[in-house]
């Protein structure tokens, strides 16, 4: 009897807490997510990409001269990207999303909030 | 194209039948190799000459570009060589480059102000003509190892993309 007592209380348990959980992850945001843009034969490769607000992008440049990924108005910028190296960053609401490559201009591409 | 390209190019042609049994396409991959490593070198030096007396702060930025990308270019043709165990090899185009681009630095080292920059800028683009030309009619067609052809094939990308980049620096300085 001690031991059903047990039981039944170890599976409420379990299953308050497999139902908070579950109310949690339906009540927060989708999880940010990584997105991968690659520099290839100087064009941004996708040049246009939806992302939301806290999303990472990751610029990985595959030509052999370096790049950069730099906002129009430089308030975001991955700096000098050599031959496969790469530089993250956070998209934020109110992020400027149009950017070049500041040593290759005609280089343009955007991103789009979701 | 003014006077003096006119002359630089009638000068490129003669030099190549003067040496009719050596003519571009006669070239061994070898010595593609090092006419494109010289090239590279020459519009290195252009860069270098710009920095030092120009003063407009987007020919500066293009010959930055130019010293940036070029070296790349030249270090992986290096490191290419190197895999191979091979080295590159004069001959003539390479000599013939060298001499016309002796007459350029001549006259850019002479020049001053707005002046310099319209020259440097004009000869940024017909000089990445002539050699993209030289390279996407010539000798990417004649390469015959396939790593090496492909690192043409990417350098021709990229000095497109300079040719680009200097027709729209012409068009400012106007
Ligand atoms: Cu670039």
């Amino acid at each position: 009897m001690v031991r059903n007592s047990i039981g039944v209380y170890l599976l409420f348990a379990v299953f308050l807490i497999w139902t908070v959980s579950a109310v949690q992850s339906v009540a927060a945001e989708p999880d940010p997510s990584e997105h991968i843009i690659e520099i290839v034969g100087f064009k941004y490769i996708p040049d246009t990409l939806s992302v939301k607000a806290g999303d990472t992008v990751v610029w990985i440049n595959k030509d052999i001269v370096p790049h950069t990924a730099t906002a129009d108005d430089l308030s975001f910028d991955t700096g000098e990207l050599k031959k496969d190296e790469s530089t993250g960053i956070v998209v934020t609401k109110d992020m400027t999303l149009s950017y070049y490559c500041i040593y290759h201009p005609s280089m343009r591409a955007s991103l789009s909030l979701e | 194209m003014n006077l003096k390209q006119f002359a630089f190019a009638v000068t490129l042609l003669l030099s190549f039948q003067a040496f009719a049994a050596d003519s571009p396409e006669d070239l061994s991959d070898l010595e593609i190799a090092h006419v494109a490593y010289v090239a590279d070198l020459i519009d290195i030096q252009y860069a270098h000459i710009a920095l030092a007396l120009s003063t407009n702060p987007d020919v500066h930025e293009f010959a930055k570009t130019m010293i940036r990308d070029h070296e790349a270019v030249n270090e992986q043709a290096l490191a290419l060589l190197e895999k191979l165990g091979a080295e590159a090899q004069d001959n003539f185009l390479s000599q013939s480059l060298q001499k016309g681009a002796k007459e350029i630095v001549d006259e850019l080292t002479s020049l001053r102000g707005d002046e310099f920059d319209k020259r440097y800028a004009e000869n940024e683009l017909s000089y990445h003509k002539a050699v993209n030309d030289l390279v996407g009619n010539t000798f990417i067609p004649n390469i015959e190892n396939p790593e090496v052809k492909k690192l043409f094939e990417a350098g021709l990308e990229i000095f497109k993309a300079h040719e680009k980049h200097a027709e729209m620096m012409v068009k400012k300085l106007q």
